[in-house]
């Protein structure tokens, strides 16, 4: 075997050994609401037949005395989970913020514009860079890092009736929620970012 | 190459075989609740079907609606058929693991007037839009 081979194999065994895994998930439960079409229901006009023929069945239904209440949903749930065994001793001044990048490397932040957006591809440079470099002494011997990341969204349209089906109300809502999370198993939480 | 070398070489290379042959990748997929064909919600007619015949083609519903009003709570007013279907992916290559999960629900829901006939019918029949994919990336729309 090459010297070249044997790099690499030692290289591979102790990436193996070490632990470190990565896993993403992501769930989404139906379709995205068409709010284009939501915006064209009109209050005091439109009647129940033209709701559903503009955004189809509800996802639920109910009946107040005198009002009837459709709600439409959709939702979708990312999650990143990375953890590390890294040795406790090696380069002090480590920054757990370079962590942050590689959950946020899979995710799409578009719903931040505010916030500066480096390529996807320096993001992950810069997280294995940070990780190359990193771990301050969190405890004796070796520690388990644990980047995790979470975005969450619920999408909700509600839609109120009168007695004559007739549309009283019209309300667009959005739930958002996320979080990134940097724990030690020695320290805990290192960093939190909602 | 000696004994000892050999040795040393395939500890080293245990742990990738290991792993190696723990990957793959599964497609699932899993459907409850009703079957709705359109052929079938086009036989419901408004103002001429009944709740009975609504039950013969389509079968006992989901979710009965009720009415909710103080003189009579348990007239029904609609009758909700739901068919659910999700699709998921997940795969592990060595320490990398992802797994997507996509769900869309088939809804018809017919709504009764106060004589019990067929006021309106509503049907969103899209069931084989979930997908298999990525758990990455952005496509919703």
């Amino acid at each position: 075997m090459s010297r070249f081979g044997r790099i690499s194999v030692f290289v591979l065994a102790v990436v193996l050994l070490s632990g470190c895994t990565l896993h993403l998930a992501q769930s989404r439960e139906n379709n995205v609401i068409d709010l284009a079409r939501y915006s064209a229901i009109g209050v005091g006009l439109d009647k129940r037949r033209e709701v559903m023929a503009a955004l189809g069945p509800p996802d639920r239904v109910f009946y107040g005395r005198s009002i009837l209440v459709f709600d439409y949903l959709w939702a979708r749930h990312r999650s990143t989970d990375a953890r590390f065994f890294v040795p406790s001793q090696i380069i002090p001044g480590f920054d757990p913020l370079v962590l942050l990048s590689l959950p946020r490397f899979f995710f799409d932040l578009a719903e931040h514009p505010e916030e500066f957006q480096p390529s996807r591809i320096e993001q992950l440079s810069e997280a294995v860079a940070g990780l190359a470099n990193s771990a301050i002494p969190f405890s004796e011997g070796q520690d388990l890092l644990i980047a995790r990341g979470y975005q969450l969204r619920h999408d909700r349209v509600r839609i109120v009736f009168d007695r004559a089906s007739l549309v009283v109300q019209g309300k667009s809502m959005r739930f958002a929620s996320g979080e990134y999370r940097i724990e030690s198993l020695a320290n805990r939480i290192l960093l939190r970012v909602d | 190459m000696d004994r000892s070398k050999t040795f040393i070489l395939a500890l080293t290379l245990f742990p990738f075989a290991i792993g190696l042959s723990s990957s793959g990748c599964v497609l699932s997929q899993s459907t409850t609740g009703t079957g709705l064909a359109k052929e079938q919600v086009d036989t419901i007619t408004v103002g001429i079907s009944t709740r009975a015949d609504v039950s013969s083609v389509l079968g006992a519903p989901d979710e009965i609606i009720y009415s909710n009003l103080g003189h009579d709570p348990l007239f029904e007013r609609a009758y909700r058929y739901t068919r659910k279907r999700s699709r998921t992916t997940f795969f592990t290559l060595i320490l990398f693991s992802g797994a997507r999960s996509d769900v869309n629900h088939d809804q018809v829901i017919v709504f009764f007037d106060d004589v019990g006939l067929v006021e309106e019918v509503s049907a969103r029949l899209d069931m084989d839009r979930p997908r298999y994919g990525a758990p990455w990336g952005d496509d919703d729309t």
